[in-house]
């Protein structure tokens, strides 16, 4: 019987509260439907991880003897070696279409600008007294993207995964309601009614451009940031599948199959390093808070740099697509889009806020691997 | 109020972000090139039948 009430007896505060936490992401998954494919496993993963000497995780018996756990397996073997989330960049990869980008290439720009806040965000860390890998992962949270953010931190600040991975998914969960404060207070109602012109939405782009740009982007990224090759070169071996012509079942199985299928295990996986000793922290709360100071200067960053631009364009841009320049695709689009309906019910934007949101996808992917490469 | 230890992180910090901006901004130019030169050696043309 004694046996038996080992785990309640073991049980602490600390783990109670970790598995509320894990309830409260599971509520907010089914619930509110905020990103629940990767909020469910995460959540129930955190409530697996702190059950008392809970199997998933490696233990050591009274003998010294070491007993795998199965979640600890995962994380050794698909997060440590980063295979989880390069493969989720090959399913992100399959589903980016690129051609809005090429018919208003210019939009590229705001793909770099709407990564303000990941170089903001660190700076700020480091004054909350994060050393300089911890402040890169934190900052990278601003990517709006959760594959780099975890393949950054897996390298940086493994001992952060947990909570960067948690704001990284929630916050890109909460980009409409994060977006249109600060484009409101950065533009002014005629800013927000302005419109734009088509810039050839219905022109068709060539088979070879789309095959061409995936393998083009690999090489040069490679020649002058090798250490951004994996994350930019996983993308777009997925965007070449997709783009290619002839590998339309592998297409399809990468953007849902293997989609589905390693984001579910990348959930449960981050879930086991949420364990109450790791999550519990201050570090977690300070986390927390600077994933949000990072979205929020992600989108002043391209709504100010849109500002700046029309200064010199003789077309201008309006500058809520500026704040369309992060990864989140497609609820970024999708907010600036009702914004200029709310103000302008005739002013379309769509088609321009993706061309912005599918260069933030490029421009997320190579912030992260610039961290790679400069922080050292 | 902040160490010496923090204040060198944070100048480290400030240089990075400035490398990393200026790198992205780069790197988007170069792809904004690179799209427009494709795209001119490459148009669409309607396939025949």
């Amino acid at each position: 019987m004694e046996g038996l009430m080992v785990g309640l007896t073991a049980m602490t505060w600390q783990m109670f509260v970790m598995m509320i936490i894990g309830g409260i992401l599971i509520f907010l998954a089914v619930k509110k439907n905020y990103e629940p494919t990767l909020l469910l496993p995460i959540g129930f993963g955190a409530i697996l991880a702190n059950i008392p000497f809970s199997s998933v995780l490696d233990q050591t018996e009274p003998s010294g003897q070491v007993v795998e756990g199965a979640l600890s397996i995962f994380f050794r073997v698909g997060i440590l070696t980063e295979i989880f989330p390069l493969l989720i960049f090959v399913a992100i990869g399959a589903m980016i279409d690129f051609s809005p980008l090429f018919r208003n290439p210019k939009l590229l720009l705001f793909g770099a600008a709407a990564q303000f806040g990941i170089f903001f965000t660190m700076i700020l860390a480091t004054l909350l007294g994060f050393d300089l890998k911890e402040a890169a992962s934190i900052g990278v949270i601003g990517s709006a993207d959760g594959p780099t953010s975890i393949y950054v931190a897996t390298r940086f600040a493994p001992n952060l995964l947990g909570p960067i991975s948690v704001a990284a998914y929630s916050y890109m969960a909460l980009v409409p309601i994060i977006q249109p404060p600060i484009i409101r207070m950065l533009t002014t109602k005629e800013e927000r009614m302005m419109r734009m012109d088509g810039g050839g939405n219905d022109r068709k782009i060539s088979r070879a451009t789309l095959v061409l740009f995936p393998i083009l982007v690999t090489i040069l990224t490679g020649l002058f940031a090798p250490t951004a090759v994996a994350l930019i070169g996983f993308l777009m071996f997925g965007n070449l599948v997709r783009e290619c012509g002839v590998l339309n079942k592998l297409s399809l199985a990468a953007q849902n199959e293997l989609a589905s299928l390693v984001t579910l295990l990348l959930g449960i996986t981050i879930a086991s390093t949420m364990t109450a000793d790791k999550f519990l922290q201050v570090s977690t709360l300070f986390i927390i808070g600077l994933g949000l100071v990072a979205f929020m200067f992600d989108t002043a960053g391209g709504v100010l740099f849109a500002k700046l631009l029309n200064f010199f364009l003789k077309k201008k841009v309006n500058p809520m697509i500026g704040a369309a320049g992060i990864s989140a695709f497609p609820m970024s689009s999708r907010v600036i889009h009702t914004m200029g309906l709310k103000e302008d019910p005739t002013n379309y934007l769509l088609m321009h806020a993706v061309s912005a949101n599918v260069s933030g996808q490029i421009g997320s992917v190579l912030a992260g691997g610039l961290i790679l490469a400069l922080v050292h | 109020m902040f160490s010496d230890k923090i204040i060198s992180v944070y100048s480290q910090a400030i240089d990075i972000s400035f490398k990393g901006m200026t790198a992205l901004f780069l790197f988007m130019f170069i792809f904004f090139i690179l799209i427009i030169a494709v795209d001119k050696f490459f148009p669409h043309r309607e396939e025949k039948k």
